[in-house]
């Protein structure tokens, strides 16, 4: 009876380790939905502000801001930040769809996208740029194309947590813009806020200035870039930057328990993982809508 | 002695030779950047009501490009060739300091705005050079610009 017993066990046993827990892949895919939109509403912030701040100091001061960091916001370095972040939310979607059994078609988005990196690739004056982060893109771009006609679900999420290296990497570029890398470097979403703000500093010494030649037009641009800075200060003050940057660090840490545990059936270290997760993106995507209201 | 070490020595800088994978990046240039900040946050103490409205332009416009010239500097990443010559930190430092030796000496804002003109093409130059030569030459360019506004003061 006992060796009957151990059999049922064992045979039991089997398939459960070999089962994908789609519990732990949505959730993971929730909270990577979650984190993506709150860091794409920040990219674009941030993007969208300093370039108002060049038109504020252009219309006030006649001041060009040609070659600024704002260009480049504008330009490569943007394109990468916001395609890596496009890349890293279709990832996101696609565990989600497998966990959920549905269908998934991005594929025009991540044409668009794989399309996009490369054209970064080729393009001159962009030498700055991470060609390992380029490359990163490209690949798992061309893994959710082929991915978006599997129709085997365990297999496919075996392939998406198997890319965890290129996923990590470019998660952790995203983490970097927001709340720095491992130098002592600024983080560029801190160092355009700071220049939004003293650019603006700047614009009201002048504003203060020409006050008694142009006195209700200085009033109504004082009024513009006390509400701007206002919510410059919101962001610096709410250390969004940073909350971002925690909640990537938690998503990194969960992609690779994850990847290590979405097969097995112990999934108590992801559990905790998890909590943790949710816990700082909840903290992250609190803080951005803070800072936006 | 290297071609770019005889051109370095004719600048009056002696220059080091880079080894294999030196760079000079953002991080290693805060004393700079914070410099230039300052610089631009400091002129704003030059903007009076009395002040005509073309040099509180220009003013603004030079503010903008401190500023904007401290931002690029936190990304750069420049990656010396081995065996040439190299601008290290502290010539950098050195040349900030004499312009603010000269920005101290100086009596007029056209001065001061020359002065920091100056500042700003070097780190111009320093952010787009593609060579060492371009950036001893602008060193070079810098300190002559800095005498000619302090021969002036």
């Amino acid at each position: 009876m006992k060796y009957v017993q151990r059999a049922l066990l064992i045979l039991l046993a089997v398939p459960l380790a070999a089962c994908v827990n789609f519990g732990a892949v949505k959730g993971f895919s929730d909270e990577t939905a979650k984190l993506t939109s709150a860091t794409r509403d920040e990219f674009m912030f941030v993007a969208k502000d300093c370039a108002d701040v060049a038109r504020v100091r252009r219309i006030v001061e006649g001041v060009n801001t040609q070659g600024s960091n704002c260009e480049k916001l504008a330009g490569a370095v943007g394109e990468l930040t916001s395609h890596t972040n496009d890349v890293l939310a279709v990832y996101g979607k696609k565990l989600g769809a497998l966990a959920d059994a549905k269908q998934f078609d991005y594929n025009a988005d991540l044409q668009r996208t794989k399309a996009a990196f490369t054209g970064l690739k080729d393009r001159e004056g962009v030498a700055a740029l991470d060609p390992a982060v380029v490359n990163a893109g490209i690949a798992v771009a061309d893994l959710l194309l082929k991915l978006a006609t599997e129709t085997q679900r365990k297999e496919a999420v075996e392939q998406l947590l198997a890319e965890k290296q290129r996923i990590q990497l470019l998660a952790t570029y995203m983490k970097t813009f927001f709340a720095g890398g491992r130098t002592e470097a600024r983080p560029i979403y801190q160092l355009q806020l700071q220049e939004d703000d003293s650019g603006l500093e700047d614009a009201v010494s002048s504003l203060k200035a020409l006050s008694s030649r142009e006195p209700i037009r200085t009033r109504e641009w004082l009024d513009d870039i006390q509400a701007r800075r206002e919510a410059l200060k919101k962001r610096v003050d709410g250390s969004v930057g940073s909350q971002l940057g925690s909640a990537i660090d938690a998503w990194l840490h969960s992609l690779d328990t994850l990847s290590r545990k979405a097969f097995e059936p112990d999934w108590k270290e992801w559990k905790d993982q998890y909590e943790q997760l949710k816990s700082k993106v909840t903290a992250a995507t609190d803080a951005v809508d803070a800072a936006r209201r | 002695m290297t071609l770019a070490q005889q051109n370095a020595a004719a600048a009056g800088q002696p220059l080091c030779t880079a080894g294999f994978g030196e760079v000079l990046t953002g991080a290693d240039l805060r004393v700079a950047i914070d410099w230039l900040n300052a610089q631009a946050g400091a002129l704003n103490q030059a903007k009076k009501p009395s002040l005509g409205v073309d040099d509180l332009l220009a003013i603004a416009q030079q503010q903008a490009d401190l500023r904007a010239k401290a931002t690029g500097l936190i990304a750069l990443n420049i990656q010396w060739l081995a065996g040439q010559a190299k601008v290290e930190v502290e010539h950098i430092n050195d040349a900030l300091a004499y312009a603010q030796g000269v920005i101290d000496k100086v009596k007029t804002l056209k001065q001061h705005l020359d002065a920091i003109a100056a500042v700003v093409n070097f780190f111009g130059s320093l952010l787009t050079a593609k060579k060492i030569g371009e950036v001893i030459a602008a060193g070079k360019k810098l300190k002559g610009d800095l005498d000619g506004a302090s021969e002036r003061a």
